[in-house]
């Protein structure tokens, strides 16, 4: 057996930032966290035209439950992810409505139905009005995975509907900033990289919509050079592509990656371009995973984490083949939208978009899902 | 009476009834005195005491002091109800104190002379956890009758019916003598969950309590039975068999635990737990712990107690034994504690865990400790150990054991410690991992529960003699602004701005009867530039999401040394003393 490495230094659970970067001193754009102004134009006109894929991608996506401009949102004031037994309170409650708030948001921005706009807004302000409390051992993911959709939802609806009333808005802002954020202020120094993404994903949410640089700089630095599993490098950990959850299972480690993809299309629809960053090494984690999970082999290096928590002798079959619906937006991006890349290096990241497309919803509220009908570009 | 008048006259009564155990009274606090020549019959007052302490307690109501008169009293005394509120307590108090002792024993006459040296008696019960006294010297007990001819011991044969001890007592007549059978379970004790107790002043000894388990049973010859805040002061604790003072809630052993359903997971709101405050009692020959418990230290201060000989005949062979044993002791405070000749292979000075988030142990003298002066174990942290002066043995390189052994035991932070030959291990549990949790910062709320590690740990502005840290790097762990000396050598993966002193420290501790003096000469030691060592500076412990923080929450940074000095100054000497000691002259520690 090769011997477990250490690839990098490891951290412990103290958190230290450094003083983050300044990355974006100027205005955000708006709407600027998944879908920018000229990508709702895109979906909306390329369903109207009736073409593929988007044809397709919005049948499924518009058939989805949480698509339903009759969805009745259920807001309470506490909310608990917990993996204790007998734990947990409404996180089944908000992983629903956070959902219909966005994909009610985008069917408003597909197909100009206000009905769709008033059940988005009716989501969102239940729940700014209701809700208080957000806890349990889980809390970290619960809250970044949902302020990200919820936030998501509100970016779009703001910039779009303008009879939602500003101090709506400001009390949503409110509800971002004092209820999701606490929990995810921290990241998750101790734990898979996966709670450090969601806790980065749902900061860089929160400040795009709040406009608070400060908190985007902590997120991006974060993204960047954290001392955590979740920063890019330690999360995507070498040149191979190998996840740092890996060794663990293979759902998770898709749920990871499509957190750093979303991040890094926050970032593009801010100017930035983090896609690129160590030549690409966003690209490197999901053609591995990607291979893997079509059913290739891959190479693994026995590691142990920057935590030292999760130490791995081998790459882990659970859940091996069942790809998420995370692959069209990185695939487009590398295959579309930037020049240059070969084929070659996108190659197993298409395969699993082909063999998945349409993409279907993201797990719960893991990921954006519908990657077709959101992402898919003219070729 | 007609029924009218029997009722006016029940109405008359009822302000006045008051029933023992309720909360409330209609009745002012008053004064029950207790003495070896009252009468139970007695009305408990000064003039006509009641003539048990039993008695006593079970007439108590919240805000009553039952004062005891001077004397012995052999009975096991049992709260079975509390105080109300810390303002409303019932207090057991010794007139004068340490000249009230309950004894677990019974005297014990008609010894017969058999041949050989030995002498037998017969007890009606047989009974597994018994002591035999000879003129308040415990004698050891042997395997037979063969061994006991040889030496002042006893051994015993039992049936179901009855027990036959045979016993040398040398020279000595049992039956002139005073001999005791240590036959009681407890000396002071209660019903589960009786709140607001005070005990003050009282001897407790020869209890035949029963070994105690943080995954089981704890009883102690004080126990407070899980119940919370009490108040356990100036008492002297002797020759029981096991636990001195037990703050233990009875606990079980998790055979599924997991990350859903965790050990300790039961217990999950702090203020019904603990609270307690032990202080300034001395606990001394007890066979397993001089303090012990699951739960109760959460929130208590543990403060100015003398606690030696613990397991001083080794008969506890166990893995539970230690000057204080604590396991979820959230937020304890350990203070100014002595604890010295702590004996047996697995007996420790302080020993804590599986989990004691937030814990402070500051400021505690521990010596001659044979298996190590602190063992922690199974914790995520941060907890912090600070101006603690702990000796270990001088061979201790030479055996198995540690100063300070820690087991997957995360983010101790040593600040200002003066370490004698006392070096670490720092290691994770072999094998699978358990996992460990960790709580919301001042609470019982489970946050996470994740398999603890051995990292994180911090040494600041301490002083080595003899031996270092000697352990190799692992994840987060920082040391710096510390003194080595006598041979000791800072690590190589931090220390950068240490000193190590080419000259030698000489230090020798002086023990008294009830204290403890350091005779020392540190003027040949080197000042240091040291940073405040404030709680911002030791960092940011994501995972339990504090600080280096006290009970309530507020930041602790460490400007004061041992003997309350406190300092303002960057310059000044690693240890628990700012000040030189330049004439050799005594520091009382204790």
């Amino acid at each position: 057996m090769m011997a477990i490495v250490s690839l990098q230094q490891a951290n412990g659970q103290v958190l230290k930032l450094d003083s983050p970067n300044q990355y974006h001193s100027a205005p955000f754009t708006h709407p600027g966290l998944l879908h920018s102004s000229n990508d709702l134009l895109r979906m909306k006109e390329m369903v109207a035209q009736g073409k593929e894929p988007w044809k397709s991608a919005f049948q499924k996506f518009s058939e989805h439950p949480c698509s339903s401009a009759s969805w009745q949102p259920n807001a309470v004031v506490h909310v608990e992810r917990s993996l204790l037994i007998g734990a947990g309170k409404n996180i089944g409650n908000l992983e629903k409505d956070v959902c219909a708030a966005y994909q009610n948001a985008i069917m408003w921005a597909i197909t100009g139905n206000e009905a769709h706009a008033i059940t988005a807004v009716k989501i969102i302000n239940a729940w700014s009005e209701k809700f208080k409390v957000f806890d349990g051992t889980d809390v970290e993911l619960g809250a970044g995975l949902n302020v990200f959709k919820m936030a998501s939802a509100a970016e779009l609806m703001r910039a779009t509907y303008p009879k939602w009333q500003q101090t709506e808005i400001e009390r949503c802002k409110k509800m971002f900033s004092t209820t999701f954020y606490p929990p995810i202020q921290y990241f998750a120094l101790w734990a898979h990289g996966n709670w450090d993404l969601a806790c980065m994903k749902g900061m860089m949410a929160i400040a795009i919509f709040n406009d608070d640089h400060a908190m985007f700089d902590r997120a991006v630095d974060f993204f960047y050079k954290g001392p955590g599993n979740g920063s890019l490098l330690h999360y995507v950990i070498n040149e191979e592509g190998q996840i740092q959850e890996s060794g663990r299972d293979q759902p998770h480690c898709m749920l990871g990656i499509g957190h750093l993809a979303e991040m890094c299309e926050m970032g593009w629809n801010q100017g930035m371009d983090m896609y690129s960053f160590t030549g690409n090494r966003l690209l490197k984690g999901f053609e591995y995973t990607a291979k893997y999970n079509l059913g290739e082999e891959v190479t693994f290096q026995p590691y142990n984490d920057i935590s030292g928590r999760f130490p791995a002798d081998h790459i882990a079959t659970n859940g091996r083949g069942k790809l998420r619906s995370i692959f069209e937006q990185v695939y487009n991006h590398y295959a579309f939208r930037v020049k240059g890349i070969p084929p070659g290096a996108y190659r197993y990241t298409k395969q699993a978009a082909e063999k998945l497309r349409p993409e279907g919803p993201g797990f719960n509220a893991d990921n954006a899902g519908f990657g077709t009908l959101f992402f898919s570009l003219e070729k | 009476m007609n029924k009218i008048a029997k009722c006016l006259a029940l109405c008359w009564l009822i302000p006045f009834t008051v029933k023992a155990g309720t909360e409330k009274r209609n009745l002012p606090p008053k004064k029950i005195y207790v003495s070896p020549a009252g009468n139970d019959s007695g009305a408990g007052t000064a003039v006509k005491p009641l003539r048990s302490i039993t008695k006593a307690v079970a007439k108590a109501l919240p805000g009553d002091h039952i004062l005891v008169m001077d004397g012995v009293y052999r009975e096991s005394v049992l709260f079975t109800h509390g105080g109300s509120a810390e303002n409303n307590r019932i207090t057991l108090q010794a007139i004068n104190p340490q000249k009230v002792v309950i004894k677990g024993s019974e005297r014990k006459l008609n010894w017969v002379k058999e041949k050989n040296k030995l002498w037998k008696c017969i007890l009606d019960k047989p009974a597994e956890q018994i002591m035999l006294f000879s003129s308040g010297i415990k004698l050891p007990r042997v395997q037979s009758a063969g061994d006991c001819a040889q030496a002042l011991s006893w051994t015993d044969k039992a049936d179901q019916r009855k027990m036959i001890i045979w016993a040398n007592f040398g020279t000595a007549d049992p039956n002139r003598q005073l001999t005791e059978i240590a036959i009681r379970q407890y000396g002071i004790s209660a019903k589960e969950n009786v709140d607001y107790i005070t005990i003050k002043g009282i001897s407790v000894s020869q209890v035949a309590n029963e070994y105690a388990s943080i995954y089981g049973i704890q009883p102690g010859a004080i126990d407070t039975k899980g119940g919370k805040y009490w108040n356990i002061e100036n008492c002297k604790v002797t020759d029981c068999r096991s636990v001195g003072i037990s703050i233990g809630k009875t606990g079980h052993v998790y055979e599924d635990a997991n990350a859903g359903q965790p050990e300790f997971c039961d217990y999950t709101d702090l203020s019904l737990v603990g609270h307690h405050k032990i202080n300034n009692n001395h606990v001394s020959r007890c066979g397993q712990a001089g303090i012990f418990g699951l739960l109760g230290a959460t929130s208590s201060l543990i403060k100015d107690n003398l606690i030696e000989y613990i397991n001083y005949d080794r008969e506890y062979s166990g893995t539970e034994s230690a000057g204080i044993r604590l396991a979820m002791a959230v937020d304890a405070i350990i203070e100014h504690n002595l604890i010295r000749q702590v004996r047996g292979k697995n007996s420790y000075g302080v020993f804590l865990g599986p989990v004691f988030q937030g814990a402070r142990a500051s400021r505690n003298i521990v010596t001659n400790s044979e298996s190590g002066l602190f063992y922690l174990f199974k914790n995520h942290g941060p907890s912090l150990f600070d101006n603690n002066i702990l000796v270990g043995n001088n061979n201790q390189a030479t055996h198995d054991s540690a100063g300070v052994k820690m087991m997957a035991a995360e983010a101790n932070v040593f600040v200002q410690n003066l370490f004698y030959n006392c070096g670490f291990t720092n290691n994770c549990q072999p094998g699978k991992s358990v996992a460990t949790s960790n709580f919301l910062p001042n609470t019982l709320i489970i946050k996470q529960t994740i398999p603890a590690l051995n990292i994180d740990h911090r040494w600041y502005g301490n002083l080595f003699i003899g031996k270092g840290i000697g352990i190799a790097s692992v994840a987060g762990c920082e040391a710096d602004f510390n003194l080595y000396t006598n041979g000791a050598v800072p690590v190589k993966w931090a220390d950068f701005k240490s000193i190590k002193s080419e000259k030698n420290i000489s230090l020798r501790l002086l023990h008294s009867k009830d204290g403890i003096k350091l005779v020392w000469d540190n003027s040949a030691m080197a000042a240091n530039r040291i940073p405040s060592l404030t709680a911002d500076f030791f960092g940011f412990f994501a995972l339990s999401k504090q600080y280096i923080s006290s009970p309530d929450g507020k930041k602790i940074n460490i400007d004061h040394d041992f003997l309350n000095n406190k300092t303002s100054s960057s310059i000044r000497f690693a240890g628990p003393f700012y000040q030189k000691n330049k004439s050799k002259g005594n520091i009382k520690l204790f």
